[in-house]
């Protein structure tokens, strides 16, 4: 079983490398210099020369990627060319924390709400309570995260002023709801489709009639044996939803004011920051890689088919 | 026509289907009224020439006006008449759907389709890069693409560029996004056709076909594209709507069209900018948004279910 | 499409096998997978023009797998399959795609080898289109074949899902003649159909055989059909033919065990009841072929080799396929089966009994 893992963990190294390598040249194929911080004063010919030969953006592509590549499998990303005084790795130490526990919150929410919910638009008998949830998580599938906030903020922050409209004090204060909230909306809809539609598969089965026909009691056969097997699919939608979530959302940080990683980005983007936009990247594609895994370990625990297959 | 053909006719016929139509209604209002709704849409943005504002007159005098007889919306931070604006906008989020699914899916199912007939090497190279860009979400790489496409369009084009050039002007910057859009939304259709190609690679008659002698270009054009039509369909009710999101999510922070060319992305973030003032600025193009969205999502559950049910409920395959 | 070929309907004289040579040849055929399974493990062949040789086994015995490998559907691991004097195995694509065309397959699944979004007469045609065939010319080929297969030819419009089971395999059979086979390999194509039906598609094949002069290869594990319609058998066990013989030979006088144990095993309608210390009847499942037995591979179910007490030579010593023109087996003990024949065998399979 350990076995199985540790390939899967180095079947990502692939996908860093790859992941690193496209980022690195797009990046670097956008038109642009980083030095040029406003477009109205355009920096002098010689002042640019200079910043170019420091930071080694005047040597030739390849050398540029071996260079970086060598020093972020060191852990050493380099300074940031928006702010030279922080280096890639302070920046991640101040913004990413700040996302991640609104990520956490955010899923906590969309999976506690979410599972019961499908759950019980799947076996409930009144179409109208399915018919109720089905309409929520349709909503908030459809709509996009920026809407939401926005919406939200005007109608609690500006209308009824139970918010702060802009600002972040942290997670546990009222200045993290909207955005929790938000950021949870799009997966708990798709928790609850997802868990809603697998529940209703598993339900029809042969081996919950039996199971019912036993005599076991309502509770056990719903949670033990339905609960379990439809589970299996919801995890994979929870995974997803996880890896993008953690990392933040610009639209909802840049909205509600919220110093988080996913805005940063957005603004690293604009000002041709390749050491923060490779950075951030291949923070991204780690947090899925590990993810993914976590996932993998919850079938193995889950689905006894694929322990037999891979394990002990 | 014989008694059958007469029995068939009559159960499955035209006017059967007509006597069908009203509890087939009632018991499906999501997909009437999303249908419903998506066709006002694009009869509003293939008539938005005939509203009774332009979308592009500005008139400073007029300002920020709330919803009027004589602007039916009000007017936005520069005097335009709002509703003239979100027709366009309309225009906009339809040609760039339309437009980058077509590329999106083009892409998508010749990938697909090669990674899974050719199999072995190919189809596990192409495979390793897919899992690759699925690492990245979606968004993130959408920016960055469009960091890269806008640069390249909007300077000035030598070469091979410069038709490019020309069209993306003319085109308001829907060039770029288009181009972005399409080359980041193929992932879906190339998985989803490259499993349905191999569960129809080994299937019989397709081993017949081979036996006669034919091409590969022959047994894929005959037998598995068009038993992958389905399958292309599904992807298809996934991709659109994706893209009409990321379009406008593009253009809220500002890489997506270029302005004065109205998107509803555009216009949620100015308006996101005077929420207490003028909130109308900010809710309608929000509406006209989510409520496209929800249209397409409706229908496209319903499509899903008919043809996969098990796909139901996933934003992204 | 090449074109380098009489028109279909013209019997071809041309090719390296003249009547007496045989149409086929397998010499050596190796199929092995990935994962260990041997699943053809060393098959000697020939097929006589005009002939029907029936494989017959049980499942997972590499029957199937046979057939898609003699059709070279499936690349041999080792061996070679000559067909027409012409050695597949060593053909590259594109030579493949002209030399094999005289090969045609008949498949199990009626319900999964017609493409569910063509017209039957596309289905039936679509070996001709592939050949070169101008439309007009196929139409009435196509017309042609459904009758001969007993649709009327005006089916040709319809889609598969009108038809039946039985119905859709007529179809494919005609599919399989459209271009004018000389060979057919016909795989398990009774299986999936009721027991009435059965017999009617035999029936067709029979008449087919003799009106267009094809030879079979003929894939099933149903003795009673294979005693009707075949003029040899070759019994398969874990990927190695055991048993190749005539067919009343085969049956009246089988010369392996194996052979014995799955005539003894096909229930019959006479009122003696079946014993259970019936001592040829098989015990516990095949072995995995991925995990072939040493020796002889039949040796952990035989039950001749019980009743010899165990000789050593069944698990050192892997018997190779010897015997005549009219029976040929792989058991180191096959005289004294033939000999003490009269006590141990059935005779009653495939007959009223």
């Amino acid at each position: 079983m350990l076995s199985y893992f540790f390939r899967r963990l180095m079947a990502g190294i692939p996908t860093l490398l790859i992941s690193f390598t496209l980022v690195f040249f797009i990046a670097h194929a956008t038109p642009g210099s980083p030095w040029d911080t406003s477009s109205n004063r355009p920096l002098e010919a010689a002042v640019k020369a200079r910043l170019d030969a420091k930071y080694h953006l005047d040597d030739p592509l390849y050398v540029q990627y071996i260079d970086y590549l060598a020093g972020a499998l060191q852990g050493d990303f380099g300074p940031s060319f928006r702010d030279r005084t922080k280096s890639v790795t302070d920046i991640v130490a101040q913004f990413l924390p700040v996302s991640m526990k609104l990520g956490s919150a955010a899923m906590l929410l969309a999976v506690v709400l979410g599972l019961p919910l499908g759950a019980l638009a799947a076996l409930s008998r009144h179409r109208v309570i399915d018919g109720v949830v089905r309409l929520i998580s349709t909503l908030g599938i459809s709509m996009p995260s920026y809407v939401v906030t926005s919406i939200l903020i005007v109608a609690f922050g500006v209308g009824l002023g139970w918010v702060p409209t802009f600002g972040w004090k942290g997670v546990f204060s009222a200045s993290s709801l909207v955005p929790i909230f938000s950021l949870a909306l799009a997966p708990l809809a798709a928790i609850i489709r997802c868990f809603r539609t697998s529940m209703l598969e598993v339900m029809n089965l042969d081996f919950i009639r039996t199971a019912r026909a036993k005599g076991l009691r309502p509770a056990t056969v719903i949670i033990h044996h339905m609960g379990r097997n439809a589970l299996i699919p919801a995890i994979t939608v929870i995974g997803a939803y996880t890896s993008y979530v953690l990392v933040g959302s610009f639209f909802v940080e840049s909205i509600a004011g919220i110093p988080g990683f996913g805005r940063y980005f957005v603004l690293a983007v604009a000002a041709r920051d390749y050491p923060v936009i490779i950075g951030t990247t291949l923070i991204y594609a780690l947090f899925v890689i590990v993810i993914n895994l976590i996932v993998d370990l919850s079938y193995f625990l889950l689905d006894p088919r694929v322990r037999a297959e891979h394990g002990r | 026509m014989s008694a059958a053909d007469a029995d068939y006719r009559s159960a499955n016929g035209i006017a059967a289907r007509i006597r069908d139509v009203g509890p087939w209604i009632a018991q499906n209002p999501g997909l009437v009224g999303g249908v419903l709704f998506l066709t006002f849409v694009i009869l509003l943005a293939i008539l938005a020439p005939l509203l009774p504002h332009d979308a592009y007159r500005q008139n400073v005098l007029h300002r920020n006006e709330l919803p009027s007889l004589e602007h039916w919306l009000g007017t936005d931070e520069l005097g335009r008449d709002l509703l003239a604006r979100i027709a366009v906008g309309a225009r906009v989020s339809l040609v760039v759907a339309v437009a980058s699914t077509i590329i999106a899916v083009a892409i998508g199912v010749m990938i697909g389709t090669i990674a899974a007939y050719l199999g072995g090497l190919v189809d596990s190279t192409i495979m390793r890069f897919v899992d690759s860009m699925y690492a990245f979400p979606e968004t993130l790489f959408a920016i960055l693409m469009a960091a890269l496409v806008k640069g390249q369009l909007s300077g000035d084009g030598h070469g091979l560029l410069a038709p490019l050039v020309e069209a993306y002007r003319l085109s308001g910057g829907l060039l770029g996004v288009l181009l972005t859009l399409g080359l980041t939304g193929w992932l879906t259709t190339s998985r989803l056709v490259r499993a349905h190609v191999l569960s129809l690679k080994h299937a019989e008659y397709v081993l017949s076909c081979k036996l006669s002698g034919a091409t590969h270009w022959f047994i894929i054009r005959t037998h598995l594209l068009p038993n992958t039509i389905p399958i292309i369909l599904v992807a298809v009710t996934f991709v659109v709507p994706n893209a009409i999101l990321l379009e406008a999510g593009l253009s809220f922070i500002g890489i997506g069209v270029d302005p004065p060319t109205p998107s509803w992305g555009t216009m949620i973030a100015t308006g996101a900018q005077s929420i207490q003032s003028y909130p109308h600025l900010l809710i309608c193009p929000a509406l006209a948004i989510g409520l496209t969205l929800l249209s397409l999502t409706v229908i496209g559950d319903t499509l899903r279910d008919m043809f996969d049910p098990a796909l139901a409920g996933t934003r992204r395959a | 499409m090449a074109l380098g070929r009489k028109a279909p309907g013209v019997r071809r004289e041309q090719g390296g096998a003249s009547q007496s040579e045989p149409l086929l040849q397998v010499r050596g055929l190796h199929v092995r997978f990935g994962n260990g399974v041997r699943a053809v493990d060393g098959i000697d062949f020939d097929v006589a023009p005009g002939e029907t040789l029936a494989i017959v086994g049980e499942s997972g015995c590499g029957k199937t797998t046979l057939g898609r490998a003699v059709t070279l559907l499936l690349r041999p691991t080792e061996g070679q399959v000559v067909f027409d004097g012409i050695d597949l195995t060593k053909l590259g694509q594109r030579k493949l795609r002209t030399a094999r065309r005289d090969l045609q397959m008949i498949f199990q699944d009626p319900y999964a080898s017609l493409d569910p979004r063509q017209r039957v007469g596309e289905i039936v045609g679509e070996p001709l289109r592939i050949a070169g065939m101008e439309a007009a010319a196929r139409r009435k080929r196509v017309a042609k074949l459904l009758d001969m297969v007993g649709l009327g030819g005006d089916m040709a419009g319809r889609l598969p899902r009108e038809f039946s089971g039985g119905q859709r395999q007529r179809i494919g059979i005609a599919r399989a003649l459209a271009a004018d086979p000389r060979l057919v390999i016909c795989d398990e194509p009774l299986s999936s159909l009721d027991v009435s039906i059965q017999a009617q598609i035999v029936n067709l094949l029979v008449k087919l055989q003799a009106e267009l002069l094809l030879t079979y290869v003929f894939i099933s594990h149903d003795f009673a059909v294979v005693r009707q319609i075949a003029t040899r058998v070759a019994v398969m066990y874990l990927g190695r033919i055991v048993e190749l013989a005539e067919t009343e030979r085969l049956f009246r006088a089988p010369g392996h065990p194996y052979t014995v144990s799955l005539l003894s095993a096909v229930p019959t309608l006479s009122c003696s009841k079946i014993s259970d210390d019936q001592p040829q009847l098989l015990a516990g499942d095949p072995p995995s072929p991925a995990r072939v037995p040493t020796g002889c591979r039949f040796h952990t179910r035989c039950w001749l080799r019980r009743q010899l007490g165990d000789p050593s030579i069944c698990t050192s010593e892997d018997p190779a396929l010897s015997g005549d023109g009219q029976q040929k087996t792989a058991c180191h003990f096959s005289a004294e089966l033939l000999a003490g024949n009269s006590e141990h065998r059935r005779l009653d399979v495939g007959t009223n009994g």
